[in-house]
């Protein structure tokens, strides 16, 4: 175990009075009477604050009572704490340079009822009532693009129909309705800058 | 022979932004839109590759906004693999990703309107880019239409920049066009064409706008929220407001909060509120875009982890902190007196970034983008305020997709691009 470890270690459990329990998977755990606390060390020489919060959110899945991460002094800008504490999440800095006296509880983690299962269920109900939200919206998205749709469709029969009761030219046939000529809209027709596009020609 | 009525059948528009690609035939009313990222399908679990079409596998990533979504929980390191390939408007030339992401934008885009017509010879592409686009960025979108033509019928491809597509589009042959995007905003003088000396570029847009609400939401104490760009977007167009003067506003704000406090919901289960204490900064929000030279903004800025500094793309340099007004006066200078008379007539603006309202009730305080610039022109420079006129398109995002499938309609086809004056039409399979 490395020495900023070690550390931490000996002040969960010789400060806070803790059992430790072992390490598995990247999380040091800790017995505090009959609870389990969950503690995640993340010492980086280089800290990315994505890292930080991915590593909150496997935390507040950890079946554990309490849960702390445990980071060097270098990763508090990367740290909010009003998140820490809106979320409970305990907040451990550890700064090796000062020996055994440099571990300090930032924040203390709020104990938590049921952790691990509600948690992952409040995370997938949200997710699905996003889900559903979006939906409605992109519902009505749709639906007002149908409704420019129809409205663009109708203009266009409108058009044709205008043009067949024109005067008759021998051989414009009726067109199938679903493609009528195109009639140059009026913001082309009337655009200046078509003209002014038109008369453009390479110079020598 | 592509005859004009041909033209107005097969037009295609793309207009490649920052944040959306605005894109379709000239017969829409209103162009699709699709967010301008792409997701790379790597370092997938073996069960996930299953499920997934081989041709879609083989292409190695996805577009589109429903194609995107739909991997983007089966991708492990999301960081690495979801790319957002232009950065204000521009990608770099040596990053290979954000190439392959333009590529497969380009493909989807014309994928969404297959072509039965017999008459059908191919599209003629016209393509929007920002003004500041190097010279390889032509080049490279060039390459790219080249190589879909063996997929896609396409008989030419033309690429005209962003703010002479809006003057197209608005039927203005002289004027000013302010192009404010997600990624920068675009000034340029028109005369007949645009006039490249006077082009000024700003390293601020919509971006801005959310990096500051994501900053209020953090410190009113939703930093989960904070971090989901989607949802940060919506508080922005939701509580963002433009203040007629920052000071005042604020002034108005702080002694009777009650007026600006708000909510939005962003799920069923979700509400954030804005509460009195932060009423004010929902004024910090809408003025960003327009000039940051404020204590309140900088102390944002300073706390965050945004930067608001100048870029240097090619030889432009693009300003972190130079005010719209300003800017507009620069680029005015940076053109001949004789056409400046002419030019200084109207100002338009355009892009998402000026699209604010103003909430009923909150007139006093609050403006829409026209009002903010004419307010800031007076204060710079009374004499052209009195004489110009501002206005708003009426679709900001739409505009500059408009003015490029009119572009493509009415460009000669006679006329063969040039590198040197950046005009006419690449033939893609040679003629
Ligand atoms: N109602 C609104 N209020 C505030 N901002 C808005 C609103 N609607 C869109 N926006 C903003 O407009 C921006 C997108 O506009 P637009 O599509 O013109 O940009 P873009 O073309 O992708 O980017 P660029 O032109 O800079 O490359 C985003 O920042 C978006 O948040
Ligand atoms: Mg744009």
């Amino acid at each position: 175990m490395d020495f900023v470890k070690l550390l931490l270690v000996k002040y969960f459990s010789e400060t806070l009075g803790m059992r430790y329990v072992g390490e598995s998977g990247g999380v040091v755990w800790f017995e505090e009477g009959l609870n389990r606390v969950a503690v995640s060390p993340y010492f980086a020489e280089v800290y990315e604050e994505a890292e930080v919060y991915k590593r909150v959110g496997e935390l507040m899945g950890a079946a554990a009572a309490k849960v702390y991460l445990a980071v060097l002094p270098e990763a508090s800008p990367f740290v909010d704490p009003r998140y820490f504490k809106n979320q409970g999440v305990g907040l451990v800095v550890v700064d090796p340079a000062k020996g055994p006296d440099g571990v300090e509880i930032k924040i203390f983690a709020k104990p938590r009822p049921a952790p691990a299962a509600d948690l992952g269920r409040v995370a997938e109900s949200l997710k699905a009532s996003l889900a559903e939200h979006l939906d409605v919206q992109l519902k009505k998205l749709e639906a007002s693009l149908y409704e420019k749709l129809r409205r663009y469709v109708d203009e266009k029969i409108e058009e044709m129909r205008r043009q067949l009761l024109a005067p008759a030219r021998p051989e414009t046939a009726p067109k199938p309705p679903e493609a009528p000529p195109p009639a140059p809209p009026s913001s082309v027709t009337d655009n200046e800058w078509v003209r002014i596009l038109r008369s453009r020609r390479r110079e020598g | 022979m592509i005859s004009d009525a041909y033209r107005l059948k097969y037009t295609f528009g793309v207009d490649f932004g920052t944040s959306y690609v605005k894109y379709g035939p000239i017969v829409l009313n209103e162009p699709r839109v699709a967010q301008t990222r792409g997701l790379f399908l790597r370092d997938l679990p073996e069960s996930v590759k299953m499920r997934i079409p081989p041709e879609v596998l083989s292409r190695g990533l996805v577009v589109g906004d429903e194609e995107v979504r739909r991997y983007l929980s089966s991708v492990r390191d999301v960081q690495r693999n979801l790319k957002y390939p232009l950065k204000d408007g521009i990608a770099r030339r040596d990053d290979e990703d954000a190439w392959r992401v333009l590529k497969e934008l380009a493909r989807y885009t014309l994928a969404q309107f297959p072509v039965s017509d017999p008459e059908f010879s191919g599209w003629l592409v016209s393509i929007a880019l920002s003004a500041l686009a190097p010279d390889y960025m032509y080049k490279a979108f060039f390459d790219i239409y080249t190589e879909l033509a063996g997929e896609h019928r396409i008989h030419a491809v033309t690429i005209l920049p962003q703010p002479l597509a809006v003057a197209i589009a608005e039927n203005a042959v002289n004027c000013i066009i302010v192009e404010g995007g997600h990624g920068n905003i675009q000034i340029a003088p028109i005369s007949f064409a645009l006039i490249r000396e006077g082009l000024v570029a700003l390293n601020r847009g919509g971006a801005e706008a959310n990096a500051i609400t994501r900053e209020i939401l953090k410190d009113i104490g939703y930093s989960d929220i904070a971090r989901e760009e989607y949802a940060v977007e919506v508080v922005k167009r939701a509580v963002g407001l433009v203040p007629r003067n920052l000071k005042e506003a604020i002034k108005a704000a702080k002694a009777n909060p009650d007026r600006f406090v708000a909510k939005v919901r962003l799920s069923p289960v979700v509400e954030v509120e804005i509460p009195r204490e932060y009423a004010w900064t929902r004024f910090l929000i809408g003025e960003i875009v327009f000039d940051p030279n404020h204590e309140e903004i900088k102390s944002y800025i300073e706390q965050s982890r945004l930067h608001i500094e100048n870029a240097v793309i090619g030889d432009v340099t693009l300003y972190g902190e130079m005010d719209v007004a300003t800017a507009i006066i620069t680029s005015l200078r940076s053109v001949s007196v004789e056409i400046q008379d002419r030019v200084a007539s109207q100002i338009i603006l355009s892009g998402g970034a000026f699209s604010w309202r103003v909430p009923p009730g909150l007139e006093d305080v609050a403006v829409d983008s026209v009002g903010r610039m004419k307010m800031a022109l007076e204060e710079r420079n009374p004499v052209l305020a009195s004489r110009v006129n501002v206005r708003l398109v009426a679709e900001p995002q739409y505009s500059v997709w408009r003015g490029a499938v009119i572009y493509g309609y009415a460009l000669p086809l006679t006329l063969e691009w040039s590198d040197s004056t950046k005009e006419g039409w690449y033939f893609v399979g040679g003629r």
